[in-house]
């Protein structure tokens, strides 16, 4: 028991040395302790760890409790990997990032997969981040889908998404 | 009197002069086609970020070389209390980026960003979080309003 208690003591300033020092100086201790070990666990499964901090100093400026703030880190952690999943080790943290948060959104795996083949190693964020943007808007998915997919195969340049996110929903006279 | 005219007369080397085969450059064609392809892409872009900057939270412009966009975050109507922008490009510190108030009324501040996409909300003095209302709502874990953002490269 002693051995186990010394151990702690021995390692405990080593785990919080580690930790980004952002979320040392913005969470409680015992808060960033976890977080820290999370964001560790997500480094050592080379994972993107920005986006979890980010998340993190999100839930703490918001005051958000523990609980609440590595609810939201498993979360992310979770569709961080499955966005890997889908597009593979080669991916990069930004293209990893947003699909995930596409993941979370509910949009099928097979259309991240096909937005990819699309884009041929462009980044994703201006098609995904403008089908997000419309769905949240309130345009059917499906008809998101079409705009955004119908840009991809074209081959479009980022800036020609960017008034998609701003279309306006068609009200049932105009369907 | 004869319809021809002497070979010195002004009116005929006129004439021959404009029958005349032009030489061209070459690539003279090509090169204007291109002309008008970039001027008709300009006006094109120029209304995509017109439209962009009414509807969106954001007016980007001046790239520097450096890959930043100048973005523009701004609220019509925002409370008379003093408020400031948060979001992932300042770590979500609340006191990080005040805005101003403009001339209109309104508040506004600006950040130079990566191309991206970014989550963001407005604070005010009194704790109060706010959402833009121009841009996309998003999901949020923690029980504020919280808006999204895409930069993209011009």
């Amino acid at each position: 028991m002693r051995l186990r208690w010394a151990l702690c003591a021995l390692l405990f300033p080593a785990v919080l040395a580690a930790q980004d020092a952002r979320l040392v100086a913005r969470l409680p201790k015992a808060t960033a302790t976890r977080v820290g070990l999370l964001v560790d666990s997500a480094r050592a499964e080379g994972l993107p760890t920005e986006p979890l901090i980010l998340r993190a100093l999100e839930g703490a400026s918001k005051g958000a409790p523990e609980a609440r703030i590595v609810l939201a880190l498993d979360g992310l952690r979770d569709a961080l990997r499955g966005a890997r999943g889908v597009l593979g080790v080669e991916t990069t943290a930004e293209d990893l990032a947003i699909a995930a948060s596409a993941l979370q959104a509910g949009v099928p795996r097979e259309r991240v997969a096909e937005l990819r083949q699309w884009r041929n190693g462009r980044s994703l964020t201006a098609p995904l981040g403008a089908y997000l943007d419309l769905v949240a808007r309130g345009v059917p998915a499906e008809r998101a889908w079409s705009q955004v997919s119908t840009l991809a195969q074209r081959r479009a340049p980022d800036r020609d998404y960017v008034g998609l996110g701003e279309t306006r929903p068609r009200t049932p006279e105009e369907e | 009197m004869s319809d021809e005219l002497r070979d010195d007369d002004p009116l005929r080397r006129m004439t021959e002069a404009l029958h005349a085969p032009v030489a061209v450059r070459p690539g003279l064609m090509a090169r204007s086609r291109a002309r008008a392809r970039t001027a008709q892409r300009r006006r094109v872009g120029v209304s995509l970020a017109g439209a962009a900057a009414l509807a969106v939270v954001l007016v980007w412009r001046t790239p520097r070389g450096d890959g930043l966009e100048a973005v523009t975050f701004a609220l019509r109507a925002p409370p008379s209390t003093p408020i400031t922008l948060v979001g992932d490009f300042n770590d979500w510190q609340t006191g990080g980026v005040p805005m101003h108030r403009t001339a209109d009324g309104g508040a506004a501040a600006t950040v130079r960003l990566r191309p991206g996409r970014y989550r963001f909300a407005y604070v005010t003095a009194g704790g109060e979080w706010i959402p833009d209302e121009r841009a996309a709502p998003v999901t949020d874990d923690f029980g504020r309003p919280t808006s999204v953002v895409t930069v993209v490269a011009p």
